[in-house]
């Protein structure tokens, strides 16, 4: 039996957990995802193949499991599910889709909830060796650059655990680097002082007036509040180790939000990831000069 | 013999009258705790947007509430049932001294606390709020009147039996 996929299957209520369990070994060990949505099959998703679970859930079944996953709390969780997803034990995530709810222009809740998607967060040993074999240690201002399900978050985890610094601040905006869960990190980064939930520009700002970091390490960067965030960074000596959603190089190029984060001058490297078939996997390191 | 007889039979109705009369007290008592700590979950919700278990984890420590047993009923419960099922079995556990109609009533919070935003629960928490007050005002009531009625009764019945055996 897989612990991971244990724990996170065990924040859900008995009955679909017993029946989850059911799947082979085999299945648990390798799963990424479990997909839960009402009217179909519950299906779990591993190493590119699926597995589906001959149950059929109800709508009510679904509300359940909604409200099992928020730890029978929802008012504990309303921003995480104005974002579409909730933490979960372990540092597992489980994004949702429902009905949006939007007052004055904004998403104010999710209501109908209709499909629940967890993501086994595995945390894996060594998953950033290469990218730091290769630049010889120096990991500082570091861009990573990949689809989504390519490891990006997989590999910064590993980067943050792996810093042999106690000066490194995780802005951990949507609360899946560290995985806090009520205070409680249930990953391990090592000594870093974690920014839960922040938003990314707020929490550079606030890292860098009141935790004097060597490094800000932050997932998925992309806008326009996040390039304002980390051109603070710069010329202050800090390095910055990110993320960013990214095809390849070519892709890269074409992008103008990407080119404007480079032209920041915050990042010297970018690895980019070869994607969702070779998890945590390099396609290439590139200079930033190179890009630009 | 027959005087310790007399005396005890004439005791009894007394202890009766008083007990029943301490009985709607205690009513009284729990509809109150059970008030304050739904106003309590309200402040808990509304300003530390706390998780139910930690919640309930740090109500049950309170010595505020140590006449609402099923709060320690709860923590047993909460840690292997879900909320609303642990809610349940713990108020079905409890031996109370409100009446049936609270009891389904205090039942029904396990469909409202974490069911639903800040917002939602709040108001239908305020909501039973101002029906356990209706039910206190009445069992106030009650006890101003019947809670006198049976003591005197008890006492009156009691002095009755002593002065017809002995």
């Amino acid at each position: 039996m897989d612990v991971e996929f244990n724990r996170a299957i065990k924040n859900l209520p008995d009955g679909i957990s017993k029946i989850l369990k059911t799947c082979p070994v085999e299945v648990q060990q390798k799963a990424s995802e479990v997909r839960l949505r009402a009217g179909r099959y519950i299906i779990i998703n591993y190493e590119n193949n699926i597995y589906t679970l001959k149950k059929i859930l109800s709508i009510e079944e679904i509300t359940e499991c909604f409200k099992a996953i928020c730890g029978y709390s929802i008012h504990s969780h309303t921003e995480e599910i104005k974002s579409g997803f909730i933490t979960l034990k372990g540092g597992h995530r489980a994004g949702i889709a429902g009905t949006a709810v939007y007052e004055n222009g904004k998403i104010t809740n999710i209501k109908n909830i209709n499909s629940i998607n967890i993501r086994i967060a595995r945390q894996i040993e060594g998953a950033a060796s290469s990218i730091i074999k290769t630049l010889k240690g120096d990991v500082g201002n570091l861009l990573i650059v990949g689809p989504p399900a390519s490891g990006k978050t997989t590999i910064l985890k590993d980067i943050a655990k792996n810093l042999k610094t106690e000066s490194v601040s995780i802005i951990d905006s949507r609360g899946e680097i560290a995985a806090s869960l009520n205070g409680v990190l249930q990953n391990n980064v090592s000594y870093a002082d974690v920014f839960d939930f922040w938003k990314k520009s707020d929490g550079i700002n606030a890292a860098i007036r009141t935790m004097n970091p060597n490094f800000i390490i932050c997932d998925e960067i992309g806008d326009e509040e996040d390039i304002k965030a980390i051109k603070k960074c710069v010329g202050t000596g800090i390095k910055l180790i990110a993320t960013a959603h990214g095809e390849n190089e070519e892709e890269i190029k074409k992008r103008e939000i990407l080119i404007n984060i480079l032209k920041t001058n915050a990042f010297s490297n970018i690895a980019i990831l070869q994607g969702k078939k070779a998890p945590c996997a390099i396609e290439k390191i590139v200079k930033v000069g190179d890009l630009i | 013999m027959k005087q310790l007889g007399t005396a005890l039979l004439s005791i009894c109705p007394v202890i009766i009258g008083l007990c029943n009369s301490k009985y709607l007290k205690i009513n009284i008592q729990q509809i109150e705790k059970i008030i304050y700590l739904i106003n309590w979950i309200i402040t808990e919700i509304r300003y530390s947007k706390t998780d139910i278990k930690s919640m309930f984890y740090n109500i049950s420590l309170n010595e505020n509430f140590n006449n609402l047993e099923f709060l320690q009923y709860l923590k047993k419960y909460i840690e292997v049932e879900p909320f609303p099922k642990a809610w349940q079995l713990s108020i079905e556990e409890w031996n109370c001294h409100i009446s049936t109609y609270d009891k389904e009533l205090l039942k029904s919070l396990s469909n409202i606390i974490g069911a639903s935003d800040s917002k939602g629960q709040i108001l239908a928490l305020k909501h039973i709020v101002a029906r356990f007050e209706e039910n206190l005002k009445l069992a106030q009531k009650n006890y101003s009147s019947k809670g006198k009625l049976s003591r005197s009764l008890g006492i009156l019945i009691g002095a009755a039996t002593f002065i017809i055996f002995i």
